[in-house]
């Protein structure tokens, strides 16, 4: 029973979230400046029709919300109209289909180019999380377990240099060395107008091209989980109930995987739900060096182009994403104690 | 030798033990300094002092389990005739709960927050390979836990849930789970209210007569070794001061330290006495004085006490005691 307010509640609280982000995103993008017609206006080709018909294309003819014609510059408008015809609550109609609009850039369905996008960021993103979770969280517990002794030091100062190296750089340092020496792709998913006999070539051939990128995550993502590890695990050891464990007879290996390792997960689990929301977006910088199609590489892009639509989608799908990891990690968190489940 | 156990079976010979706590850049820390006793088959001993005098650091070096700072710098432990010091890591992880089970200060942590207590009771049991199957591995758990006033549903609780009294007794059928010859409990009641206190204590004395169990109760409560320890073994600053059978104890102590501890120990049968306590402070075991260590306390130390540490001196069968008085009665 408890248990179950427990999970209502989260979830009750994950849904407000989304709610409100849903209301900030929508009201960022009409405060920006810019839209369209109005890039449009230094087009001295463009009639005056042509530009209604762009505004009446996107939308943006409508009032933003009841008084308010516009937000920037704020023009008042009037309170009387019928609230299903202005922006607002047509974006939110939208969003309740599943739409989110239209790209300024390319005139094709936002949600389209996400979801294409969303599946590549996913491949790079999941090989490199959970690379770098499996060494990081194994690193972070052998070198708890050899406290202070070469093995731990040299694993310490590893990680410390792996957080701290900036994720541009050595994406370009192992561009240069992979493509040099190891003849590794050096751009893109696939090879363009590549040619393959079936499925399973096409894929080795995503799968060299993702070993850069990937490594390139898996190195700036390992210090910190290793980092993490590390200090949790020596906090637990350090616990009573680690001394009964070794009383009890239990090898260390039990002692670590039985008894340690669940208990250190717990704050471990926080911080991965986080990393695991964020990288959705997070892999900006990684897309952009070895131009892998993901969602990152399409955000920058859409900055560069002040595609609002774009970007409020993107935007939208990453608070989403973060949000719900959040959940996930709750949901996790009292699974692995119980004493959260009782509070 | 109290006369009820003085042919039971032998069980633990600890003799000359010593114990160095090192940390770099700074002189060892004796927190145990050549101790010997011995515990008989469904003995209890009492282990007495004041705080930091090296009761925990003892226990802990019969198991082999001391921190990594500590150190066995000298003596032998003997459970059975084998000598538990000269066994390999593997060995010695056999011998650990098997035959001498511990529970711990503050029951609170003692148990992990995140497993059931059922659970954490048949891992040891697995581990010693105790029980056959599945069936007799549950019923052996229930078993335990009615066996210290548990009911058996609860065992898929988690130690939350427990009170602290009932966390203390799930520790005790913990230590009970292979069925081992000697349960160390080190100050297992300090936690606890008084109620509970007694009913700890009661469970431990029922254990005893049921099981033959043999208990080393540490603690700094006088009034408990009155009421169930057979002997005492009183601890000062990681030398033995006294160590005599309960009765000797309580009727003719000889160390002075013990004497004062007696004192400093209210008696319920004459509310009116006052509570005294012992004056200043025990020594700090990177700077020992180089006398008795108790010296600097002492109401009737003379010249020799201050440069000359006492022997262990024999007064009788079963008597001994670490101070030169005793020599010059
Ligand atoms: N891990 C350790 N490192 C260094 N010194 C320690 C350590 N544990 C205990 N000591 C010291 O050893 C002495 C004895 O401690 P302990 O055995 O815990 O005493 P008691 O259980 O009688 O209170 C104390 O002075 C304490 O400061
Ligand atoms: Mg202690």
């Amino acid at each position: 029973m408890r248990g179950h307010r427990y999970l209502l509640n989260k979830i009750g609280w994950a849904f407000f979230t989304i709610v409100f982000v849903i209301l900030l995103n929508f009201f960022l993008f009409r405060v920006l400046p810019g839209d369209p017609a109005r890039a449009g206006l230094r087009d001295p080709r463009l009639t005056v029709e042509a530009i209604e018909a762009i505004r009446a294309r996107f939308g943006l003819d409508k009032p933003v919300i009841n008084c308010f014609e516009t937000l920037n510059p704020l023009r008042l408008g009037s309170c009387r109209v019928n609230p299903l015809q202005t922006q607002f609550f047509i974006y939110v109609g939208n969003l309740l289909r599943g739409e989110l609009g239209i790209s300024y850039h390319t005139n094709r369905p936002v949600a389209h180019m996400l979801v294409e996008r969303l599946w590549n960021t996913v491949l790079l993103v999941g090989a490199g999380q959970v690379l770098s979770i499996f060494i990081g969280i194994t690193l972070g517990i052998i070198a708890a377990w050899k406290a202070r002794t070469t093995i731990d030091y040299t694993a310490l100062v590893g990680s410390l240099m792996a957080w701290s190296l900036p994720t541009f750089w050595l994406g370009i340092i192992l561009l240069f060395i992979g493509s040099r020496q190891l003849g590794l792709p050096i751009a893109g998913k696939v090879t363009p107008g590549g040619n393959f006999a079936n499925m399973w070539e096409e894929w080795l051939d995503i799968g060299r091209h993702l070993i850069l990128p990937t490594l390139t995550f898996t190195i700036v993502f390992v210090g910190e989980y290793m980092l993490i590890m590390r200090s949790t695990v020596l906090d637990v050891l350090s616990e009573d109930y680690i001394l009964t464990a070794k009383a009890k007879g239990l090898s260390t290996f039990q002692i670590l995987k039985d008894h340690a390792l669940r208990n250190s997960m717990l704050p471990m689990v926080t911080i991965i739900a986080l990393n695991l929301g964020f990288t959705v977006a997070g892999a900006i910088q990684i897309e952009t060096v070895f131009s892998w199609p993901g969602l990152g590489q399409s955000i920058f892009e859409a900055v560069g182009r002040r595609d609002y639509p774009m970007l409020q989608g993107a935007f939208l799908l990453i608070a989403v994403s973060v949000i719900l990891a959040n959940l996930i990690a709750d949901l996790l968190y009292s699974y692995l104690d119980p004493r959260v489940r009782a509070s | 030798m109290p006369a009820a156990f003085a042919d039971a079976p032998l069980l633990l010979d600890v003799r000359h033990l010593s114990v160095d706590y090192v940390s770099r850049g700074q002189p060892a820390a004796h927190a145990v300094d050549d101790v010997s006793f011995v515990l008989r088959e469904g003995e209890i001993l009492g282990l007495v002092g004041e705080s930091g005098c090296g009761k925990t650091t003892l226990m802990l070096s019969l198991m082999r389990l001391l921190p990594s700072a500590g150190r066995i710098v000298a003596g032998r432990v003997d459970l059975l005739g084998r000598d538990l010091l000269s066994l390999s890591e593997k060995e010695i992880a056999d011998v650990r709960w098997k035959e001498m089970a511990m529970i711990f200060q503050g029951a609170m942590n003692a148990l992990n927050p995140v497993r059931t207590i059922g659970d954490q009771i048949s891992e040891v049991i697995v581990r010693h390979n105790i029980a056959g199957n599945k069936a007799v591995l549950d019923g052996r758990i229930s078993e335990l836990l009615e066996l210290v006033g548990i009911p058996a549903n609860r065992k898929d609780q988690y130690p939350h849930q427990y009170s602290g009294g009932m966390r203390q007794r799930a520790m005790i059928a913990m230590a009970l789970a292979c069925a081992p010859l000697i349960v160390i409990a080190d100050e297992p009641t300090t936690a606890l209210d008084v109620m509970i206190q007694a009913q700890i204590l009661e469970l431990l004395l029922t254990l005893r007569q049921k099981l033959g169990l043999a208990v080393i109760l540490v603690t700094h409560d006088l009034g408990v070794v009155a009421e169930i320890c057979d002997s005492v073994l009183v601890m000062y600053g990681g030398v033995t001061a006294e160590y005599a059978s309960v009765n000797t104890i309580y009727n003719n102590p000889q160390h002075p330290y013990t004497q004062q501890l007696l004192d400093a120990f209210p008696d319920l049968s004459n509310p009116s006495d006052r509570l005294t306590s012992i004056p200043g402070y025990p020594p700090r075991l990177d700077a020992l004085p180089p006398g008795c260590r108790f010296a600097p306390r002492c109401s009737v130390a003379f010249e020799r006490c201050h440069h000359e540490q006492p022997p262990l001196y024999q007064l009788s069968q079963f008597h001994l005691a670490s101070c030169h008085r005793v020599e010059s009665e």
